[in-house]
């Protein structure tokens, strides 16, 4: 048996015991075939960012500059435009330390599952953290004036602008 | 700080749509089969299901697991098709 054929049936067994443990759960408004492979689907999908962030750290991610320091002044590498600087200035100002990490991992494109392995938790709290995050972020910029988001849209545009 | 001018601009696309209130990941996961099945029926999605689609058009990793299911569906219905 190969490496690929082993994890695949390692994946098919522990999606089977999940699928059992939680049949009282199925209602029946999708066919139980659907149901069952979206388990599978969720349990595989973890398991392989998994393996392939397993290597992650908060300690390599600030030292490569994704996860912001408490310390790093808020004003530095600002290159864009008042959006830009504002939401920059208000991720210091309105989040706590772990929003901010999780919102910025997430952005980076690391899986929730792996932020909440280094954080703590599980990805349902991740999930919360980012979205507490957006939200203090959204009230954040309606209190300065932002309150329409087209006025994001014409901004995100002049920096675009600016960038070409 | 680390954070470039393309998170500003994937950061502000996800404000624009934050609500007060969205599914996780796990609320997500009970209703995501049941939303695959409609669409693959071409069936109208009903407004109740429109908080999965939000929660799909945020969260990347249930979007990747989405699609995978719906290829793996569709792939599924297309041999029960040709068994027949």
């Amino acid at each position: 048996m190969d490496h690929d054929e082993a994890f695949l049936e390692d994946m098919t067994q522990v999606s089977l015991l999940r699928i059992l443990d939680r049949l009282d759960t199925f209602n029946g408004r999708s066919r139980f075939s659907s149901w069952a492979i979206a388990i599978a689907t969720r349990i595989t999908f973890n398991e392989l960012r998994r393996r392939e962030w397993k290597n992650a750290s908060l300690d390599a991610l600030k030292e490569d500059g994704l996860i912001i320091d408490k310390a790093t002044e808020p004003a530095e590498n600002i290159a864009g435009t008042e959006l830009s600087q504002s939401i920059r200035e208000l991720i210091f100002k309105e989040l706590t330390l772990r929003q901010r990490d999780a919102l910025i991992a997430e952005l980076d494109g690391m899986p929730q599952g792996e932020i909440a392995h280094l954080l703590g938790g599980t990805r349902n709290n991740v999930y919360k953290l980012c979205h507490d995050a957006r939200k203090a972020l959204r009230r954040a910029l309606e209190r300065k004036g932002i309150t329409s988001f087209n006025q994001i849209d014409l901004l995100t545009e002049i920096r675009q602008e600016e960038t070409q | 700080m680390n954070l470039s001018s393309e998170k500003i601009e994937a950061l502000v696309g996800f404000l624009k749509i934050t609500r007060e209130r969205e599914l996780n990941c796990n609320e997500c996961l009970e209703y995501v089969a049941e939303l695959a099945d409609l669409e693959l029926s071409g069936v109208k999605i009903p407004e109740a299901l429109e908080a999965v689609e939000h929660h799909l058009s945020i969260c990347a990793e249930c979007r990747e697991e989405y699609e995978v299911l719906q290829l793996a569906l569709k792939e599924m219905d297309s041999d029960a098709g040709s068994d027949g």
